[in-house]
């Protein structure tokens, strides 16, 4: 027994990790290939091929890759993540998080104002903004009718900048705190020997305070990015519309294998938007572990 | 005009008053350690001079200019911070010329200075890499050099030694004394180290509760504590302070009586009778023995413990429920815990101390504390 497997340091590690390998597996892993596998099959929900699915080998990736709206909702997902995620949620978290530094206070409310639209569920919040922004009786339509302006059906005139404008307000929290926390790690007296040294506030953010929390900053992105991308929420405002509008890729997948009954299309689809986030979440990692000073 | 002079500086966070009323002169050249336990408002005071923190009152003289209200960077003075704070993601030499970088100075012009500076200071072969690749005290010298770099009109250190283990403290100590005076920059050094005060500064500045308790040379502090706090303060270890009473010509500690005529010739103030502390540092007590000459009043005590450590022995002695330090140079033997011992105090190293206030009350004529 002395020198057994479960007496070994190396074993022990194993034995710790089976429970979370299995669940990793089962619900990871063997979905992945479960999928990928669909894709390559005319599975579908109704009909013959839903009893007997075919195999169908990579026709599924061709009619997907010559179909115009998969390109439309492509397009329509890179600016949704662009705008929401990485200007606005990243963008407003560091701003919030900088204007907030050392202010306790101040910190606090924002913080609680920000995790609260981060905590509520999904379903409650589309309900929340689809009262706030209707036409006739929405909050802010009555608000803009106060001072005299037109009342304005947003998911209709605005459909992609509502989404975005939603996604920036349900998600800034997470990047705030992530960045409030790193702000935080940084010791006050690296601040104090630039204001000595007489480092102007842009200087400041440039050489000392980025590069501190870089890491920090390229792990949220990488988080806000994919979530973003994979985001199904304004579904539920939108539905996609009008139009194709806001039809973002999850949508159009949803769309495709649950409306129009085409699981091995929709599984092939999904496949590359997997494909996609690797490529994505690689470029973060060699973007975070590169390395750089001040150049002089 | 003094190069740096406080007038009347008070500081509060809060409810807490953290600097009274509190006013100091420096003279140009002058390195002077800003010495007191935490909490006393050193680093406060330090940091209203470098301007990181405002006066509620009082004003601020630098060089000659009126900087209370001004912020850090027009102050011309540079500070090593107790974690020495190196940008961890900048090699030695970014740290170094990072000063210089930031005033758009000439890249040549850098890296010639910097190259001067870490000659100097013994970092050459550092410059390549990052802070956190060398020890404690080669950061603390790039730090020092940092500060350095910047031509100040005035160092400010706060505590750069204590972040180092009890060897290279030492070693960084006289280095940083040797560098200090061959540059001759007016330098204010906070810290809670007696020794490292004592051994660095011209001039020392002991705070209590945001109060200057006294100022001196390292000689007079030590010589000629103001208070019982400067007396137990300075010195390790720390000055004897024994509860007694006094009349014209005695003083009683427990039950024994010591003729203290010759030290309370020169007094401040006149003496009442009554409580008072008796100071006695443990230099300046030796163990009597029948052929011992006749220099000072005697007490009797029971050995606690004695702790050898090599050059010298501490023996604590408990004189009539009192703790007494003694420093005995040479061997330990026969000091035995709970052998009577007979004590002779230095009969002109005796401090009487007024009881209520704390404040010393006779004039010590100590110059021969070298002779020792």
């Amino acid at each position: 027994m002395k020198n057994g497997f479960f007496n070994s340091k190396s074993g022990i590690i194993i034995v710790f990790l089976i429970p979370a390998f299995i669940l990793i597996g089962v619900f990871l892993i063997f979905p992945a290939f479960w999928e990928f596998y669909l894709s390559m099959t005319n599975e579908s929900l109704m009909g013959i091929s839903a009893v007997h699915p075919q195999f169908v080998g990579i026709s599924n990736f061709i009619d997907v890759l010559t179909d115009p709206s998969f390109y439309n909702s492509l397009v329509v997902t890179f600016i949704f993540v662009l705008e929401s995620a990485i200007i606005g949620q990243a963008g407003l978290g560091m701003l919030l998080s900088l204007l907030t530094y050392r202010k306790k206070i101040f910190r606090t409310l924002v913080q609680v104002v920000a995790v609260l639209a981060w905590i509520i569920p999904d379903s409650v919040v589309a309900y929340l903004w689809i009262a706030f922004l209707d036409k006739n009786a929405g909050t802010f339509n009555n608000l803009l009718a106060l001072l005299g302006l037109a009342r304005t059906n947003w998911f209709y005139r605005y459909p992609l900048t509502t989404i975005v404008i939603f996604n920036i307000w349900r998600g800034t929290a997470f990047s705030m705190l992530m960045f409030s926390a790193a702000f935080d790690m940084i010791p006050p007296s690296y601040l104090e020997v630039a204001d000595v040294m007489g480092v102007s506030w842009w200087r400041k953010f440039k050489d000392i305070i980025f590069p501190n929390l870089k890491r920090v900053f390229f792990s949220d992105l990488i988080l806000i990015t994919l979530w973003t991308f994979n985001v199904f929420t304004p579904y539920l405002l939108t539905q996609g519309g009008p139009g194709t509008a806001t039809e973002i890729l999850p949508i159009y997948i949803y769309l495709n294998a649950f409306q129009n009954f085409k699981i091995g299309y929709g599984a092939a689809i999904s496949v590359i938007v997997l494909l996609i986030n690797l490529v994505l979440a690689s470029v973060y990692f060699t973007l975070s572990k590169e390395k750089e000073g001040i150049s002089l | 005009m003094a190069w740096i002079e406080l007038e009347n500086i008070t500081k509060n966070f809060g409810k807490v008053s953290v600097i009274k009323n509190l006013s100091l002169q420096i003279e140009k050249g002058e390195f002077v350690s800003i010495l007191g336990p935490s909490g006393c408002g050193k680093t406060t005071l330090l940091r209203l001079i470098a301007g990181l923190e405002v006066a509620d009152k009082g004003k601020i003289n630098i060089a000659g200019t009126d900087v209370t209200f001004s912020p850090p960077n027009v102050r011309k003075i540079a500070m090593v911070f107790q974690n020495y704070a190196l940008y961890p993601h900048m090699t030695v030499f970014k740290n170094i010329s990072y000063p210089l970088f930031i005033k758009k100075i000439p890249a040549d012009e850098i890296k010639q200075r910097v190259n001067t500076i870490a000659d100097n200071l013994k970092i050459s072969p550092l410059l390549d890499r990052y802070p956190q690749q060398i020890s404690g005290g080669q950061q603390q010298r790039v730090a020092v050099a940092r500060a350095m770099i910047q031509t100040p009109n005035v160092f400010l250190l706060d505590e750069p030694l204590s972040n180092l283990d009890a060897m290279m403290r030492i070693e960084a100590r006289g280095f940083l004394k040797y560098l200090l005076d061959k540059i001759g920059t007016t330098t204010i050094y906070v810290t809670h180290d007696q020794s490292e005060a004592m051994a660095l500064a011209n001039r020392i500045v002991v705070m209590q509760n945001g109060i200057i308790q006294q100022v001196g040379s390292p000689k007079d502090i030590y010589d000629k504590p103001s208070n019982i706090f400067v007396a137990s303060f300075v010195g390790n270890p720390p000055m004897n302070l024994l509860q007694a009473t006094i009349n014209s010509t005695q003083v009683k500690i427990g039950d024994q009586y010591l003729d203290i005529k010759e030290s309370i010739t020169n007094l401040r103030k006149p003496l009442q009778n009554g409580k008072v502390y008796l100071g006695i540092r443990p230099e300046h007590i030796s163990i009597y023995h029948e052929d011992s000459k006749n220099d000072g009043p005697i007490v009797e005590g029971e050995i606690f413990v004695s702790e050898p450590l090599g050059f010298e022995t501490i023996i604590t002695v408990i004189v009539s429920d009192q703790q007494i330090k003694v420093i005995k140079f040479g061997g330990s033997k026969n000091l035995k815990p709970g052998e009577k011992i007979k004590l002779q105090f230095k009969k002109n190293k005796i401090y009487i101390f007024e009881f209520e206030t704390g404040y010393r009350i006779n004039e010590i004529q100590g110059d021969d504390y070298d002779d020792h």
